[in-house]
């Protein structure tokens, strides 16, 4: 059976929240979750890591490892990555970083593929897309039949619309304040909750 | 109406924002229309232009065509022939996708200067707009201009982008050089120096040049973290020259990150976040 992704609500806001928070940035992050035997992903969460310097690998390397702790303590496992370029015009490609991540990432999920996803920045505009395609893990080219889906797109354009994303923090704004919880995002975590509750 | 004294905050906030050259967008244009085109205007002073500036480009950056122009307008108005302004004009044609537009402005006022610093930027920044996917047309406009202009520090480091990205870590490594020869009390630059050596797999440079770092600025985690991977490459890959002394340094990489993660004494400095902690001092192997 042919892979397919599906992201929690809480996944999906994070990862376009992100997004939001460093326009002018590529940013970049893993994702949580479980892998089924036939090979569907269920990303039941998602953890940014980077914005600045997003070519260079140690810092990436440090997250890396503390997000698959952090991941395994839930009994869940790093099931793939994500990427958001910062030009909404030039067509996005996966950075050479995110192609040696992708690489790992598929090594480790084997004989599954892990899940790569990118930004799509035309589809943002469409309140029902996830406005993420993703990638095949070793060609690295938008994948045809790896469907990515969210149950609930429009609550994501609520949190943007909240300002939510102001209450994210990825790893390089820990390393700048010890204080930001990068893992958990529990600001974000309680937006989602309250308004899954009304939905 | 605007109160005066979230004026008064609002101009004190975006005259910090200029001064660390920071590049909140949102914010910007929140705070600065408590004052645009408001009586709290008068307030700016000289700082006004400055402001207008800021404006037109936080306006650019949130899609506020319409605003940028008027702020611009008002700009060449006040200083006609100015490259600075030129140079806003160029980025408003360049935000609404004019790229030939911009690229034709940018050309003219080169045939009048070729030295004109301000456009020869934009030109280079158009250039990677203009080429997404062959870098070698910004970075032949990059070295060109370095070339003339060679103790500009900010170029080499756009420089080192542009490589880095492709990724040519020679040439990298090289920019960087040049940017720490104009600024060596500059730690970033030496960071990015040792990040790249490390993402290039040269470890035994990347830890001499860590600890570089972590000497010049001892409180820097990301410094810190960076001596301890390189500890640990060189020591499972037996390549360090004198293991005991990395084996010392590693520990004392392991004690500054301890510090640099535990609770502080004074409560108003804020805790360390939880989750890091442990998952620092499992990295650290303090717990298994």
């Amino acid at each position: 059976m042919p892979p397919s992704t599906t992201l929690s609500p809480l996944a999906h806001t994070k990862i376009i929240l992100h997004a939001a928070r460093y326009p002018e940035h590529i940013v970049n992050g893993v994702l949580v979750g479980k892998i089924g035997q036939d090979g569907a992903v269920d990303v039941v969460d998602a953890i940014p890591l980077l914005h600045n310097w997003t070519s260079l690998s140690p810092m990436m390397e440090v997250a890396l490892e503390l997000a698959a702790s952090h991941a395994s303590a839930l009994s869940l496992a790093l099931v793939g990555y994500y990427q958001a370029d910062e030009s909404l015009s030039t067509p996005a490609a996966l950075s050479p970083t995110g192609q040696a991540l992708a690489a790992r990432f598929a090594k480790s999920t084997a004989p599954h593929n892990p899940s790569i996803l990118l930004l799509s920045p035309a589809d943002l505009a469409d309140p029902e897309s996830p406005a993420l395609v993703a990638l095949d893990s070793k060609s690295h080219a938008p994948s045809a039949s790896h469907p990515v889906s969210t149950p609930n797109p429009a609550l994501t354009r609520d949190a943007l619309r909240a300002g939510v994303h102001e209450r994210l923090g990825d790893f390089d704004e820990h390393l700048e304040d010890v204080r930001v919880d990068w893992l958990g995002n529990k600001g974000v975590g309680e937006w989602v909750k309250g308004r899954e509750a009304t939905w | 109406m605007p109160s005066t004294s979230s004026a008064a905050s609002a101009i004190t906030t975006l005259a910090e924002y200029r001064r660390l050259g920071l590049r909140k967008s949102a914010e910007t244009l929140a705070l600065g229309s408590v004052l645009y085109g408001t009586k709290n205007e008068k307030r700016l002073g000289d700082d006004l232009w400055s402001f207008l500036e800021q404006h037109a480009i936080a306006a650019l950056d949130l899609g506020r065509f319409e605003l940028a122009e008027d702020a611009i307008v008002r700009l060449a108005t006040r200083f006609p022939q100015s490259p600075r302004v030129s140079a806003l004009e160029g980025m408003l044609l360049e935000a609404r996708g004019d790229l030939a537009g911009a690229k034709e402005l940018y050309d003219s006022l080169l045939a009048e200067d070729e030295t004109n610093v301000t456009i020869l930027k934009r030109q280079i920044a158009l250039a990677k707009l203009m080429h997404p996917k062959d870098p070698s047309v910004p970075i032949g406009l990059l070295t060109s201009y370095l070339d003339t202009f060679y103790s500009d520090p900010e170029a080499w480091l756009e420089l080192a982008d542009l490589y880095s990205a492709l990724p040519l870590y020679p040439q990298t490594l090289f920019a960087l050089e040049e940017a720490i020869l104009l600024q060596p009390q500059n730690p970033f630059h030496l960071l990015r120096y040792a990040e790249t050596l490390y993402t290039s797999g040269d470890i035994p440079a990347a830890w001499k040049a860590y600890l570089r770092v972590a000497e010049m600025q001892g409180d820097w985690r990301r410094a810190w973290l960076g001596v301890k991977l390189c500890a640990r490459k060189l020591l499972q890959e037996s390549e360090a020259d004198r293991p005991e002394l990395v084996q010392e340094l590693d520990e004392l990489a392991t004690d500054r990150l301890l510090e640099l993660y535990s609770t502080p004494k004074d409560a108003s400095a804020g805790r360390p976040d939880e989750g890091t902690r442990k998952g620092v001092l499992k990295f650290l192997e303090v717990l298994s």
